[in-house]
């Protein structure tokens, strides 16, 4: 096979003494940097980027440095989402939801494994659909205009909707208010100011970091506080706790299933881990039905099942990218502009020139797979010794990080206090029961959503219809509405007392 | 204030000195005023790998990242906070240039709010279709647009009044049809819009010839039309401009860097004798064609004073197409 | 209550949000949507969903002690205190004593919490400027 050999070529491009070492270097550093709440694969990669370029590497030793740097990161983020309660990039976010309340059970060594063994296998996944699939999928990637954009963000918000949080209508008005923020800043269609408030800061929209870190890590400290003063906050247990042979048995098909849904929306440019991510959760709760209280609380199929799917996206992602050039994500973007520092171009011809380059990367992103499942399985252990640091020694240390990293955006003071008001508001959010993940994904994907809106519709030149006239559009606007009418139909079918529903809702 | 002291002592330091030049950037940086990846990247690498390759600065020149509306966030920035660093050159396009012209960098800020330096460069407007469109010619896709206008989507990588927009604009009006009428879908950059024309969502991208750098010879896509005032060099040759084929449309990127505001004459004079050294050689005007753009040799006083008239024409521009009063 | 007056709250901020966007200063339409109506579509759905939440609010579970908002302010006033010196004071001293309060306030003993405190914003300060090259601010009192 054509197909197989090319990626021969790839692995001997790899397999040399320096790119295993690099690759393997890459994801310690990455894992390090990316453990800290604030920073992540962005600063991982703008660090090791200009090192990469002046000490001379040739192009595909210094890509597979980064994509191992890349790779490590992300999964570094995934330790303070699940340790800390702080997502370090957008596909973290439903991460938090069953990760964080394992390790507050004191389940946080067997949460990092679920989340390396699932984020292993999604990643692996994707790349062997990636290899064998991946000029189909490019034609996939353009067939998707603006109005297939459109009703696929609805699906996905209607999937939340009902899947996440204590009541739907709290779902609801968090997704909205991401929604509104979103809209903040200079409109890309017409130059319009929006809500600005003539306050150059917010010229370029509300920063996603900005909001994140406020919203998990701000809030976050101020309910540590709170239970601290309330004597409620014991010392997380440390056990030594590990991700067991049935716990792999019970998930395999969480991740089979999220690997496929994860990796098809990563290859649409523009949507990525974070829609990938929540579709998956929402596909694995609705999977459950009648097993599925557990999840939100600490359920390892609502762990396995975002981790499984955002790095399969992460790989989709690369499609786009790689065959045709457009940057499906905020890593791809990166990636994109390492290629270009390098003086090459990805696109249609990418593969028939530069076949080492192309080759090289994909298999890199194997191996740096690998390295990280060998790499970190043992350091575990070690990663979750972070929660027996006293609380007065460990928060000190959040609120510096978390400063740290924002500062560094912008190097803006006014960045910093707007995450201190954004982190007062996810304080009262979080005490009045909302979940901040809707929040977080409205922020992400409102600009995809009313950018797609308004292209359909000067397409059409303003007429709605438009937004049902192909086969994609009709399926994914049956999807949602079963989405939302399914649950409802299978607990009157089930004959569930709904009143006992509320109860364990309200319990909640 | 930590640019504004170090650049004090720089200037102390070397007012006694013999140096031909009473100035020296000690720590030169070029701010790209987006994310990596894109226009202004490029910009910023053509001087920094440009510079660097001919020799022509003392030490490698940094590049950094400082997105937000089109060179808005950086205007501000430096007009704020680093109004006489003389180690910072800004990338600028025609596109910033535009919204500079339309107030959209803030009320208070204009064209005379930045030392205009040095030119990287020029590219030109394109009139790109798909490669199995059924036009071969500028004319056949405006008699084409002529008979049905709501029927052909244009798309581009900006908003309305960006420039992608404004090409648009002066196409259809050259064209004879009422740019208010077009269908114009703005995507976020020329990437997107590259794929939408592939998956025939769009019909026609008003795009840039530096964009096409071997993706003719892939053959998915055509160029119907080369938006300057002559033809190009090299694989481009054989492209007819749009005057050629009688349509009076023209647009051209300059793409180029600005220092802040009250950047001393002397490091100012030393950024634009470096540009001039580069224009003259072969190295930098190299790496300028590498990155699909046509050297465009212009720096100092005559660049500023080129600037600040290519943003009037543009004022005026906006004007007639009624996005500013 | 407390989502009553939440509720109440999205409520003024979707007027606020449907006459901000009225105010958009649109030069010209070229667009049919333009970049007032899904400002406007959101507004009208955050009014629906916080009525709806206004008329069935869920229980208030939370009763804070008193100690408990104090310690809530002392924390918020301090990391504003924190944003407002970071840059004149500089990582090191901003880090140094805001890391000391808080410390403190999560019941280490003052001393103890000065000292750890000074040595974590010195440790770090090098290691986050000369390891990961971050952009930390040396503080602009000292002219640095």
């Amino acid at each position: 096979m054509e197909v197989l050999s090319a990626l021969a070529t790839g692995f001997s491009v790899a397999f040399t003494p320096l790119n295993l070492f690099l690759v393997l270097f890459g994801c310690f550093t990455g894992t390090l940097i990316g453990s800290l709440p604030g920073i992540g694969p962005i600063n991982g990669v703008a660090i090791l980027l200009p090192l990469a370029y002046s000490i001379g590497l040739p192009p595909e030793s210094a890509l597979i440095l980064l994509a191992g740097v890349y790779y490590g990161a992300e999964y570094g983020g995934r330790i303070s989402s699940i340790l800390l309660n702080v997502p370090g990039d957008a596909g973290a976010i439903m991460t938090t939801l069953d990760g964080y309340p394992m390790s507050k059970r004191g389940e946080g060594g067997r949460a990092l494994a679920i989340s390396a063994v699932s984020s292993f296998a999604g990643s692996m996944g994707a790349l062997l659909m990636m290899v064998i699939m991946a000029p189909l999928l490019s034609e996939l990637a353009i067939r998707f205009g603006p109005t297939e954009y459109v009703m696929l963000m609805v699906f996905a918000f209607t999937c939340l909707a009902t899947m996440v949080g204590s009541r739907p209508i709290k779902t609801l008005i968090g997704t909205l208010i991401g929604l509104v923020l979103a809209t903040v800043g200079v409109d890309s269609g017409t130059g319009v100011l929006r809500f600005t408030m003539d306050i150059p800061n917010f010229f370029d929209g509300v920063d996603f970091l900005v909001v994140v870190i406020g919203v998990f890590a701000i809030s976050e400290v101020l309910v540590l506080l709170e239970q601290w003063v309330n004597n409620d906050l014991k010392v997380t247990p440390v056990g030594k706790s590990f991700v067991t042979f049935a716990d792999i048995v019970k998930v395999r098909w969480v991740i089979l299933r999220s690997t496929v849904i994860g990796f098809f929306i990563g290859v649409l440019p523009g949507t990525g881990a974070s829609i990938a991510s929540a579709v998956a959760y929402g596909t694995e709760k609705r999977m459950a039905e009648g097993d599925s209280d557990e999840f939100g609380k600490g359920d390892i199929r609502g762990l396995a099942a975002p981790e499984a799917a955002n790095n399969a996206s992460a790989a989709g992602a690369m499609v786009p990218m790689l065959t045709l050039g457009i940057p499906g994500s905020g890593t791809t973007a990166i990636l994109l502009g390492a290629l270009l520092m390098f003086n090459i171009t990805p696109g249609p011809l990418l593969f028939e020139q530069k076949p080492e380059i192309a080759w090289g990367l994909i298999a890199s992103m194997f191996l740096g797979n690998i390295a990280l499942l060998v790499l970190n399985l043992p350091l575990i252990g070690v990663f979750v010794r972070l929660l027996s640091i006293r609380q007065s020694y460990l928060i000190p240390v959040i609120v510096m990080l978390t400063f740290v990293g924002i500062y560094s955006i912008h190097g803006d003071s006014f960045d910093l206090f707007f995450m201190v008001i954004l982190g007062i508001f996810g304080f009262i959010l979080r005490k009045l029961h909302f979940s901040l993940a809707p929040v977080i994904l409205g922020l992400v994907l409102g600009e995809v959503l009313e950018e797609n809106l308004r292209r359909s519709l000067s397409m059409s030149g303003g007429d709605w219809s438009i937004l049902l006239s192909g086969n994609i559009t009709i399926g994914l606007a049956i999807a949602s509405v079963l989405a939302l009418v399914l649950p409802f139909l299978l607990k009157r079918i089930k004959g569930k007392g709904r009143t006992a529903q509320l109860q364990a809702e309200l319990d909640d | 204030m930590k640019h504004t002291t170090r650049t004090l002592l720089v200037a102390l330091g070397l007012a006694s000195s013999l140096s031909a030049f009473a100035f020296e950037t000690d720590k030169p940086e070029c701010i790209a005023p987006a994310k990596p990846g894109g226009g202004f990247d490029l910009t910023c690498r053509i001087a920094s790998n440009g510079f660097g390759d001919a020799g022509l600065l003392p030490s490698p020149m940094a590049v950094t990242f400082m997105p937000g509306g089109v060179g808005a966030v950086a205007y501000n920035h430096i007009n704020s906070n680093r109004r006489d660093d003389g180690d910072a050159l800004v990338a600028f396009s025609s596109g910033s240039l535009l919204n500079l012209a339309q107030g959209k960098w803030g009320k208070q800020l204009d064209e005379n709010d930045a030392r205009w330096v040095g030119a990287a460069g020029v590219d030109y407007g394109a009139v790109i279709v798909k490669s199995d469109a059924p036009w071969n010619t500028l004319g056949e896709l405006v008699e084409a647009i002529k008979a049905d206008p709501s029927a052909f989507v244009l798309g581009a990588g900006g908003g309305v009044g960006s420039q992608d927009w404004m090409k648009a604009a002066i196409l259809m009006k050259s064209a004879g049809v009422d740019p208010k009428k077009m269908r114009y879908v703005a995507y976020e950059g020329g990437g997107e819009a590259i794929a939408a024309l592939m998956g025939g969502h769009i019909k026609v991208y008003p795009g840039d010839m530096g964009e096409m750098k071997g993706q003719l010879e892939a053959g998915r896509m055509k160029v119907l039309a080369v938006m300057s005032d002559h033809r190009l060099e090299g694989e481009f040759k054989d492209i007819p401009t749009a005057a050629e084929q009688g349509y009076d449309a023209e647009w051209a990127i300059l793409r180029g860097y600005y220092l802040g505001p009250d950047v001393s004459d002397e490091a100012y004079a030393y950024w634009t004798d470096t540009f001039n050294k580069a224009y003259e050689n072969p190295i930098f005007l190299k790496t300028v064609e590498d990155k699909g753009l046509v050297p465009y040799k212009s720096a100092g006083e005559a660049f500023d004073a080129d600037v600040k008239k290519r943003v009037n024409l543009m004022r005026e521009l906006a004007k007639e197409a009624g996005l500013i009063n | 209550m407390y989502d009553r007056i939440f509720a109440g709250a999205l409520l003024l901020l979707s007027g606020l949000i449907a006459w901000a966007a009225a105010q958009f200063d649109v030069p010209f339409q070229y667009e049919p949507l333009g970049p007032k109506a899904f400002p406007y579509i959101l507004s009208a759905l955050l009014a629906v969903a916080a009525g709806w939440l206004m008329i069935r609010p869920s229980a208030d579970d939370w009763k804070p002690t008193k100690e408990v908002v104090l310690r809530l302010g002392g924390a918020l006033v301090l990391m504003y205190g924190y944003a407002f010196i970071y840059e004149p004071l500089g990582f090191i001293i901003a880090t140094a004593i805001v890391g000391g309060v808080f410390s403190w306030l999560f019941g280490e003993k003052p001393i103890k919490a000065g000292v750890y405190a000074l040595v974590m914003s010195v440790v770090s300060f090098f290691l986050l400027t000369d390891l990961l090259q971050l952009n930390v601010p040396v503080g602009t009192v000292f002219g640095g």
